[in-house]
């Protein structure tokens, strides 16, 4: 059992760029735009050109290109179900002359796997962007200010904010303590991977019975922690830092925008 | 707890409650990382926290702990089967992620009120909480192949593939939280009888 060290940062590069200080709000709003363009678009070329567009992205983001490429395989079974489906289930022209029987491949179905595992991979590449330059709490703050109208409608966004805000606090505790609970439970001659069914079933239960009650306790210590500093007292929220859109911003989104309907408008389906 | 106060009470969420709604979801992402290899399907603590939240949490709580839980996921946290980041929302099985808010929610619907928790009780709360995991999960599947993917399959198709792939995963999982469930309870009410 591994557990990620950083899981507090997520998929998160460290480094300074300008995409990395642009606004999230503007990022978010970008990759929502990028999407919906990269789906309406029905030429490769097109495609092509989102591609130039997301490595010049890279290179603005100092951002180097196997911690890029890390962040699509996990995606990678993905990619493989959709080459599968569009290679072997379009009909159309045969791109061999000896028949392969269920195999075969066609010439239409070759261009829907490039285009769709185009979309999709170009999607992932630019959500993937996204998440290495802006660290997980800026995207927090984020969705608190975007969701900030549904607190009229009785929506309890900044309670779901900070409670997001302190799973990911938690993450690398619970983490370490699960670790703990697992190696010392080992330790003990606990040995998960053999035994009949029940009997790693009462395994599991050496195993979850504690990390629950960690859980329950620190759930307890939390709540008496946010009591005394005043939770549910102070009705207005403040922060540290305050948002507000740069000229740069407004600049980015601006161009983000005119790129997406540019090249909506030229290769649309 | 004795330090939630009366003007906390008034807000949406009590202090005791954004905790468990916090660490939950912390305890779903990282029950990923914990499996215990039965043959076939590896069972791990992230599927089974679905149903052990709605039991343990009752429905609100347990909704909004799976909805927390997705939301980090998304934004990058890599706590899914996958990963995470954005991104996730293409993949097929998104909708089984949606579902775990319904099913928590429902399991937990039924159960918060019952007490004692008999067995059988369980079991059917269980069985309509996986029902309620599939319905968002075959959905989003059915769109993602029609519309994403663009191939034309009828719902029927998406409902056979997206149902029998997880059915027996889920079947022994059903049988885990029958097992451990009404113990848990019990255990938990003992130690503090405010939870749910």
């Amino acid at each position: 059992m591994k557990f990620l060290r950083d899981l507090t940062l997520g998929h998160y590069y460290p480094t300074s760029s300008p995409i990395h200080k642009l606004d999230p709000r503007i990022k978010l709003i970008g990759l929502c735009f990028a999407g919906i363009t990269l789906f309406a678009l029905d030429e490769l070329l097109g495609l092509a050109l989102f591609f130039l567009g997301s490595l010049w992205l890279i290179h603005l983001a100092h951002l180097p290109l196997t911690t890029v490429l890390r962040g699509l395989r996990p995606f990678a079974w993905l990619f493989v179900l959709t080459a599968c489906l569009q290679l072997f289930f379009t009909s159309g022209r045969p791109v061999f002359s000896f028949d392969l029987g269920p195999l075969n491949i066609t010439w239409e179905g070759l261009h829907q796997a490039v285009r769709i595992g185009g979309q999709l991979s170009l999607f992932i590449l630019f959500s993937s962007i996204l998440t290495l330059t802006t660290s997980p709490l800026e995207l927090l703050r984020a969705l608190e200010k975007f969701g900030s109208p549904l607190a009229r409608v009785r929506i309890p966004v900044a309670e779901l904010c900070l409670a997001m805000l302190l799973c990911i606090r938690f993450l690398p505790i619970l983490g370490q303590e699960a670790e703990r609970i697992v190696e010392s439970q080992m330790a003990r001659g606990i040995d998960l991977s053999s035994g009949t069914w029940r009997n790693r079933l009462e395994k599991f239960h050496s195993i979850f019975f504690p990390l629950l009650y960690n859980v329950l306790w620190r759930a307890d210590e939390l709540a008496t922690a946010m009591a005394v500093r005043g939770y549910g007292q102070i009705t207005e929220k403040q922060t540290l830092k305050y948002m507000r859109l740069s000229r740069v911003d407004c600049l980015s989104l601006a161009v983000i925008v005119t790129w997406c309907i540019a090249l909506f408008w030229l290769f649309r389906g | 707890m004795s330090l939630v106060t009366e003007s906390e009470k008034t807000r949406w969420l009590s202090a005791r409650e954004l905790s468990l709604v916090a660490l939950f979801a912390a305890f779903t992402g990282i029950g990923g990382f914990i499996r215990v290899p039965i043959p076939f399907v590896p069972l791990t603590l992230q599927t089974l926290m679905v149903m052990f939240s709605g039991v343990i949490l009752g429905g609100r709580l347990a909704a909004l702990s799976q909805l927390v839980y997705i939301l980090v996921g998304l934004m990058g946290i890599p706590i899914f089967a996958h990963g995470g980041g954005p991104g996730y929302v293409l993949q097929p099985t998104f909708g089984y992620l949606v579902g775990f808010v319904c099913g928590a929610y429902v399991i937990g619907r039924f159960t918060e009120r019952r007490n004692p928790l008999t067995r059988s009780f369980l079991c059917m709360a269980l069985v309509v909480g996986t029902i309620a995991i599939y319905i968002p999960g075959v959905s989003v599947l059915y769109l993602n192949l029609n519309f994403i993917q663009q191939k034309a399959v009828s719902l029927s198709t998406a409902m056979t593939i997206g149902c029998l792939v997880v059915l027996p995963g889920d079947l022994i999982k059903i049988g885990v939280v029958l097992y451990f469930g009404p113990l848990l309870r019990q255990k938990i009410q003992m130690s503090s009888p405010d939870i749910s």
